[in-house]
């Protein structure tokens, strides 16, 4: 889930690697970059009906720093920002910002199948989960490596997590997130592949919780960039009223 | 009228002056709601609400300047008509905010929030609740108000103002100044308040919100005059908790202000409290089926004459910015009890359409 919060994910497509770390490893090495700003399409499915909402963003440091703003008009205004392990969001009505925390981390953003804690779940991802190496299977015509991640700490999000990786790009193309009982709680398809700046980056992720039926969140990268001059002060809880 | 259309435009002129070189072009976003409501009491009456909201936002494309216009225009039908007149203009905010290093500085027609935003904001400068829409953001002031920020767990306000009330013997315009500082320790914002609200109004005090396993808020405020007399206390405590990921959530929260009416039959208003009574508490259950239909119930009680306004309701989302929302008004008291089927009905419906673009 760690890919789709900081709403980024580039993989190294020339590398290979023998174990359940280094894997990991390649993919966390290729997912550097220093400021990332993007425009999402955010489409909440359930059954044949829709929602469509829109967001553009500003990333830093691996996404331990993020900022988004909604544009649709439902949503229009309202602002999250997150800064390492909190999170933050405004509303223009009020013109308050407050700090989700506790029971509301459980809660979807802006009724998706991402919650809160699913933003947040970015970052000190080896340490928080071991991996084990496990046989390979074919998703989509692809051979993957097949790494199960088992949570070492207890304030991780999932008690386990299932990483496909595509073989050849080292791009994660699913993952599945599963509760402590073993039960799969919400899959994630990553496809779309794009070279954006010498890195493959998935445009289209699908998220679905597997306890709801007929349910989904589609996220569609609309335009991404890299390294982006940015504003110092972008990641401020000041930048929640300014942005 | 011609006031209200030319202080935002005036505001805009300037705005624009001011960020001449590197202006970034305007944003005009709005709605559209009606609400319809119709009493059902041996003498029925229906009333017919409709909001017209417009927006203009600008922004200088450095994101030093903001300007920020709020306008509605309303159209009454039925009984609300003879109180209101058949349609009225109000500028809910208009105003300009500069963003420096030092802080953020806005002057104009602006929202000024000290304390816990919410049902019962202690230190709210009007107090009247808008019983179908709890979330119906507030007029502003017309004042200068400042923001500075320490990292991200410390915040100092400081704001200047006047404002009219148009309550009764209220009525006059009165000259306000306040401050507000805010920490955060990790699982709670925490703060302290100060509040001249007019001539001998004076108010301070303390808040907190957060979450400890449960959310949790509390405030209160000594209420004095500048002789440092005729002081009262007013308090509101709250609880909040969430249930099935998030999809259920409770509330409840506990109003208490001493200058209040302590025994029934008497709803003197006043700018200083909500309602009449000293005690009161508020009960939200809301139940979100999907992203497009969610269940609500809200519940205030008079905790003095005993007497409940119980306001359950649903939300249907036809499409991303439009929405269909029914409530129905039910009030159990009798006779002079302050939620009283005799002032208020049997019960009461409401139907509202609300289109944002």
């Amino acid at each position: 889930m760690k890919y789709l919060l900081t709403i980024l994910i580039m993989i190294p497509s020339l590398v290979s690697a023998q174990s359940a770390q280094e894997i990991i490893r390649m993919v966390d090495r290729n997912e550097r970059y220093v400021t990332q700003k993007y425009s999402v399409t955010m489409i909440i499915t359930k059954g044949k009906r829709e929602l469509k909402k829109t967001f553009y963003g500003y990333g830093q440091k691996k996404g331990e720093k993020s900022l988004i703003v909604f544009t649709n008009p439902e949503d229009r205004g309202v602002r999250y920002l997150k800064l390492d392990q909190e999170l933050w969001i405004y509303f223009p009505d009020a013109d308050d910002i407050m700090k989700i925390s506790g029971h509301m981390l459980r809660q979807g953003m802006m009724g998706s199948d991402i919650s809160y804690e699913d933003m947040l779940e970015s970052g000190d991802f080896e340490k928080k989960y071991a991996y084990v190496l496990l046989p390979e299977q074919v998703i989509d015509g692809r051979p993957c490596f097949v790494v199960n991640c088992t949570a070492k700490v207890r304030d991780a999000t999932y008690a386990r997590q299932v990483l496909f990786v595509d073989r050849q790009r080292y791009v994660p193309v699913k993952i599945d997130m599963y509760a402590k009982g073993g039960r799969l709680l919400k899959r994630m398809t990553l496809s779309d592949m794009k070279n954006i700046s010498g890195r493959i980056v998935p445009m289209t992720i699908k998220i679905r919780d597997m306890r709801k039926r007929g349910t989904g969140t589609v996220v569609r990268f609309r335009s991404i960039s890299f390294d982006v001059p940015l504003d110092a002060g972008t990641f401020t809880r000041r930048s929640l009223r300014r942005k | 009228m011609r006031a209200k259309i030319l202080y935002p435009v005036c505001a805009l002129v300037l705005f624009l002056f001011l960020c001449a070189d590197a202006y970034a072009g305007l944003v005009l976003t709005g709605s559209l709601r009606n609400d319809a409501v119709e009493t059902i009491d041996n003498d029925p009456d229906f009333n017919d609400i409709l909001e017209g909201k417009l927006v203009l936002e600008a922004r200088d494309g450095r994101d030093r300047w903001m300007f920020y216009s709020d306008a509605r225009v309303y159209y009454y039908y039925g009984r609300v008509a003879e109180e209101a007149g058949y349609n009225e203009v109000i500028l809910m905010r208009s105003f300009i905010r500069y963003f420096s290093t030092a802080g953020d500085f806005t002057v104009g027609k602006t929202y000024i929030n000290l304390g816990n935003p919410g049902v019962f904001n202690i230190f709210e400068f009007d107090k009247s609740l808008r019983l179908n829409d709890l979330s119906y953001d507030r007029e502003g002031i017309l004042a200068a108000e400042y923001v500075c920020y320490c990292g991200s767990s410390f915040e100092a306000k400081v704001y200047g103002g006047t404002y009219h009330r148009d309550r009764d013997e209220y009525s006059a315009a009165s000259h306000c100044a306040g401050f507000s500082l805010r920490g955060n320790t990790g699982l709670f914002d925490f703060g302290l308040a100060g509040n001249r609200l007019d001539s001998n109004r004076n108010l301070a005090g303390l808040f907190f919100k957060g979450d400890a396993g449960v959310g949790l808020n509390g405030s209160w405020a000594l209420h004095f005059d500048d002789s440092g007399r005729k002081a009262f206390h007013e308090a509101g405590a709250g609880i909040d908790y969430s249930f099935v990921e998030g999809r259920l959530v409770t509330s409840l929260q506990l109003y208490y202000n001493e200058s209040g009416a302590g025994k029934t039959g008497v709803h003197d208003i006043s700018p200083d409290y909500y309602f009449s009574s000293q005690y009161y508490a508020y009960m939200n259950m809301t139940g979100k089926i999907d992203e497009f239909l969610s269940l609500k119930a809200d519940l205030f009680a008079n905790m003095v004459d005993g007497s409940l306004l119980f306001i359950p309701g649903s939300r249907f989302v036809v499409a991303d910015g439009l929405a269909l929302e029914i409530q129905v008004f039910v009030p159990t008291g009798k006779g002079d009890a302050e939620f009283s089927q005799d002032t208020y009905g049997y019960a009461g419906t409401l139907i509202r359409v609300e289109g944002k673009f």
